[in-house]
């Protein structure tokens, strides 16, 4: 008997929590929904409001301001229509609003849709597609919350549920999303932080400390004229300042930078700095601003070179031949998340075989014996190797990050390298500029010819260091 | 006093007495193989090890008389909690130490030393390790300080030098660890330059850890010097110097605070221009290597039974705690957890002192044999094995054998340092390997040679050989059967023991020729390792002497009689 009666009962049931709605057709499309529904049919909508873009405060205002501007927009009179459209330029806002990592702003994003009437009502209709274009909106608020990595939570789930219904595309991408989100957001073992350090010298310091891990880092600070004025993005404000002050209290303040060497600082800088060649170390990074920090009030800027160099690098520069070249080269570039740094490198040439590895000594270990000396001479079919072309490589004496890839900024992180590593005073260093992958716009750097005015290289010097 | 009761007694003693050290004295046949490198062929030297090497009756009647007096002292006068306390021997103690003649144990008897064969040195061992400090102490001054003299010296140093010392009134330390060199000759940094009348050298540098440093009067040194190569270029090459504390700019720090051992004196020792005659060159100048090499390989062997020694009184301690304490009515002995500790304990003071009595037999016989390789598998079994022994031993005592009140914690504390000094055991596993390995090498290579050369009857072996392996062969290196030397109660372990030794043996041969030249020091061969691992497991489950009723057996033994009941390896003579 009460099988029998179970439809019936349904029915009820249906008359009575959703007696204000028709019941729908199989065919139900979004258009046929009754007049006063929330639900908008996108296609005749009117065009979203431009507040979401236009109500943008200012940028960067994080997930207040967008919760801001969303509150905003629930403010405005008339019908709300056009939701679609507002969550696409929502989703497209977030970023510039800087809340793209924000779980809370994708709730309210999420709330912007009806809850409800986007629901198929039946199995057949669940099965035939529904709702594609609302339902492909809600994927997009999913993919992303994907893209910036983003983990949804349960009340991501609750929310989608309210709006597609239960095992609808959406909420079965956020269940995907549940199950892989976390596990993809530690397989990086080398995590960079989430907000990358400020650009200048506390970034420089993350790119150094991801080539080399375990180095101590150096500062060099170089004391000179600093008057580039396009060579490194990072340098440039402060560089410029500095020049137009300089106009100001000199009247040709150009002709300084035109000239590489220091000779022309004479009746500069002179005064203030009997020496102002000398590179300072300073270990720790303490007292350090940025790679040009307006910190230094005297007409002589410090311009520091973040650089390092393991215990190891500096063992093998000791046992580099003097009478071989070693080479500065770069830039090259490192990308963090978006941001783009150059370094360059110290290295020399690969050893000549008879250099590279010392004889072993039988007299050595004092315990047990260092080598077999065996002769087990092996068939032809016991050929086990390995089928490896091997590119030799020369060893990497150390690595910088010098914003103004000039020669000589290069040139005073050599002699402040010099300091710990006297064997550089003895070796010729040849400048290799400019290879491998040339990321700033600068001229190649000229060998002998004279500097380009306003060109912002200050290359072409030709001092070689260490002599 | 009591040396010279003892050497009375030794003089009146008839015929073999004169005997006691023919290994010393008729070292002249050619060098052999000692049985442990034949394992790495997958050979037994049956004949090396069976019978256990045993000494005459008369032998052991004058041992007897040794120990009584040692073991009298030890038990009376030595306080080892004061020593451990005060990280101080005392004075009376080691004036009692010297007159019986302990710091010229080895010492020849017309240097003035009690001049005892290894076995009997390994005996007293047994005994002075009941105290580790003293223990440490005795063997820096006469297993490594003064060995270097024995070993290498000339009739004149040793004349000058090893009287005073066999009496005690010089002790002396061994030089050759600095701040940047452990076992790495490269690294000595202390030099030693040759005088403008070239009858000097100037010794500067400094070592660290020296035992004995701020009690020694006589150093052996090791400093690199240079000396001209065969090719007419100078290198810089090690060399041993007997250095006085009287040459003048010998300087010690002061006594590193150590975790065990604390009443062994360990501190720097500083050379500055310290002047030292060319006649106290140990060996030839640049050849101190060898003569490190062989004073570190000589030491060890000893360490098995003075391990054993230790246990064997730690039983005796616990043994009584565990017969008296009372927990829910019943004795701790009676819980077959603690009847188990007994067991292993037992069982690894047995295998010690067995090691270590045949390693010193075999270093007793006529002829030279090189038995570093044994006494290195000895100091590696028996430090691990006292570790171990002493960690069930605090176990049984529970709460008691942490407190500083009672002398157990002490045992832990010495027993630490077996595992570290005279070459961590990691070292000394490479040693074994490594010695072991190039012993099979040359030998394969040899054969291969051979078969190059056109030796039939070598390649007709070989494919013997292996045509016997492939169609499984029975291993019978003669352990077992109708002719075996095993008592027919270790049947069952004899032969797995052999099946052991074989396909080691069959392992090596394949990582040989599989690696063949690129086989380096710092190949760790995990498959070689676990094979042998689980080799050694199936060993020891099968082994009868595992089973529950063997355990009991023996523990049930232990307590009865509260101490250690198995018959000393050298009592078992017949």
């Amino acid at each position: 008997m009460t099988p029998m009666r179970l439809p019936a009962a349904r029915a009820l049931l249906r008359g009575v929590w959703g007696g204000a709605q028709l019941p729908r057709p199989l065919s139900h499309r979004p258009r046929e929904a009754p007049a006063g529904q929330s639900c908008e049919d996108p296609g005749d909508a009117p065009p979203p409001p431009p507040a979401s873009g236009a109500a943008v405060p200012e940028a960067g205002g994080g997930p207040e301001a967008f919760a801001a501007a969303l509150a905003a927009l629930e403010q405005r009179p008339g019908r709300r229509v056009g939701r679609l459209e507002l969550v696409a330029a929502a989703l497209a806002a977030m970023p510039a609003l800087g809340a793209e990592r924000d779980l809370g702003s994708y709730h309210r994003v999420l709330r912007l849709l009806p809850r409800g009437p986007w629901v198929p009502r039946s199995a057949l209709q669940r099965m035939l597609a529904p709702f594609p274009r609302q339902q492909e909106c809600g994927l997009q608020i999913l993919e992303q919350m994907e893209r910036y990595g983003v983990v949804p939570d349960a009340e991501t789930q609750f929310l989608l549920l309210g709006v597609f219904g239960p095992r609808s595309r959406p909420v079965r991408k956020c269940q995907r999303l549940l199950y892989w989100l976390p596990r993809m957001s530690r397989i990086n073992p080398h995590p960079l932080p989430a907000p990358l350090p400020p650009p200048g010298l506390p970034r420089a310091r993350l790119g150094l400390q991801r080539i080399q891990p375990h180095c101590a880092l150096t500062v060099y600070q170089v004391w000179g004229l600093w008057g580039c004025s396009a060579s490194s993005p990072t340098a440039r404000s402060p560089c410029t300042r500095y020049g137009g002050y300089g106009a100001a209290a000199h009247p040709a303040p150009l002709r300084a930078h035109r000239v590489p060497g220091m000779g022309a600082m004479g009746g500069y800088g002179a005064a203030a700095h009997p020496a102002p060649l000398r590179a300072h170390r300073v270990p720790g990074m303490g007292a350090v601003g940025g790679y040009g920090a307006a910190a230094h009030p005297a007409p002589l800027r410090a311009h520091r070179v973040p650089g390092s160099q393991s215990e190891e690098q500096r063992e093998l520069l000791a046992r580099h031949c003097p009478s071989l070249p070693v080479y500065v080269e770069g830039p090259f570039p490192l990308w963090l998340r978006g941001a783009q740094l150059q370094y360059y490198v110290l290295r020399g040439d690969p050893l000549p075989p008879d250099r590279r590895e010392e004889p072993l000594d039988p007299e050595r270990s004092f315990y047990y014996p260092l080598y077999l000396d065996l002769d087990l001479e092996r068939g032809p079919w016991d050929d086990e190797d390995f089928d490896i072309d091997e590119v030799e490589e020369g060893p990497i004496f150390a690595v910088c990050m010098a914003g103004a890839g000039d020669r000589r900024t290069l040139g005073k992180w050599l002699s402040g390298l010099q300091e710990e590593n006297p064997v550089l005073g003895k070796t010729p260093v040849i400048f290799r500029l400019n290879e491998g992958g040339h990321p700033h716009p600068g001229p190649p750097l000229p060998q002998l010819e004279p500097p380009q005015q306003g060109q912002g290289n200050i290359g072409g010097g030709t001092e070689s260091l260490g002599e | 006093m009591s040396a010279l009761v003892l050497r009375a007694l030794r003089a009146a003693l008839p015929g073999p007495a004169a005997l006691a050290l023919p290994g010393r004295n008729l070292r002249t046949a050619a060098a052999r193989h000692a049985f442990a490198k034949e394992l790495f062929m997958g050979a037994l030297r049956k004949e090396e090890v069976f019978p256990f090497p045993e000494i005459s009756n008369e032998e052991l009647k004058e041992m007897n008389q040794f120990v009584g007096p040692v073991e009298k002292f030890f038990h009376e006068e030595v306080d080892s909690r004061k020593i451990d306390r005060d990280a101080k021997i005392p004075p009376e103690t080691l004036k009692g130490l010297k007159d019986l003649g302990l710091f010229g144990m080895q010492i020849p008897e017309e240097y003035g030393g009690l001049g005892l064969s290894n076995t009997m040195y390994a005996r007293l061992g047994e005994i002075t390790s009941l105290d580790g400090s003293i223990a440490v102490t005795l063997a820096a001054h006469q297993a490594i300080g003064l060995k270097g003299i024995l070993i290498a010296g000339t009739d004149e140093q040793k004349a000058k030098y090893l009287p005073r010392l066999a009496s005690g009134e010089h002790i002396a330390a061994f030089c050759l660890t600095e701040p940047g060199s452990g076992s790495d000759a490269a690294s000595i940094q202390t030099r030693a330059t040759l005088s403008e009348d070239g009858k000097h050298f100037l010794l500067n540098g400094s070592k660290v850890w020296i035992s004995n440093g701020g009690i020694a009067d006589i150093f052996t040194v090791f400093a690199r010097t240079e000396v001209v190569d065969k090719d007419g270029q100078l290198k810089d090459k090690i060399t041993a110097f007997i250095v006085e504390r009287e040459f003048g700019g010998v300087t010690h720090g002061k006594p590193e605070d150590k975790l065990g051992i604390r009443g062994s004196n360990t501190c720097e020792v500083h050379f500055e221009n310290t002047k030292v005659p060319i006649e106290n060159v140990i060996g030839e100048v640049g050849g101190g290597f060898k003569v490190a090499m062989n004073i570190l390989n000589s030491g060890r062997f000893s360490m098995g039974s003075a391990s054993a020694g230790m246990i064997k009184k730690l039983i005796e301690l616990t043994a009584e705690y565990a017969c008296t304490r009372k927990q829910f009515n019943k004795k701790l002995s009676d819980f077959g957890l603690i009847q188990e500790k007994f067991c292993i304990m037992a069982v690894k003071a047995y295998i010690m002192e067995s090691m270590a009595y045949l390693t010193a037999g075999m270093m007793d016989r006529p002829g030279f044999t090189d038995c570093s390789m044994e006494a290195a598998m000895v100091k590696v079994f028996s430090s691990e094995g006292a570790w171990t022994c002493v960690s069930e031993a605090l176990q049984i005592l529970g709460g008691l054998g942490y407190m500083k009140d009672y002398p157990y914690e002490r045992y832990l504390r010495d027993t630490r340092i077996l595992l570290i000094f005279e070459g961590t055991n990691e070292i000394l596993r490479m040693y074994i390997a490594l010695t072991g390995m190039q012993y099979a090498g040359k030998i394969l290579t040899d054969r291969i040679k051979e078969i190059r050369k056109g030796n039939v009857g070598v390649a007709l072996g070989e494919f013997l050989n292996k045509l016997r392996d492939t169609l499984g062969r029975k291993v019978d290196l003669g352990l077992v059967g109708d002719r075996g030397v095993v008592h027919p109660s270790l049947q069952e372990s004899g032969k797995k023991l052999e099946e052991n030794i074989y396909y080691f043996g069959t392992t090596v041969k394949g990582l040989l020729s599989r690696f063949g030249k690129v086989l380096l020091t710092n190949i760790f061969c995990t498959e070689a390792y676990f094979k042998n691992n689980y080799a050694m497991a199936q060993l020891e489950k099968y082994a009868d002497e595992n089973l529950d009723d063997y355990i009991k057996k023996a523990a049930k033994h232990i307590l009865e009689k509260r101490a250690y009941t198995c018959s000393h390896p050298l009592d078992r003579t017949f």
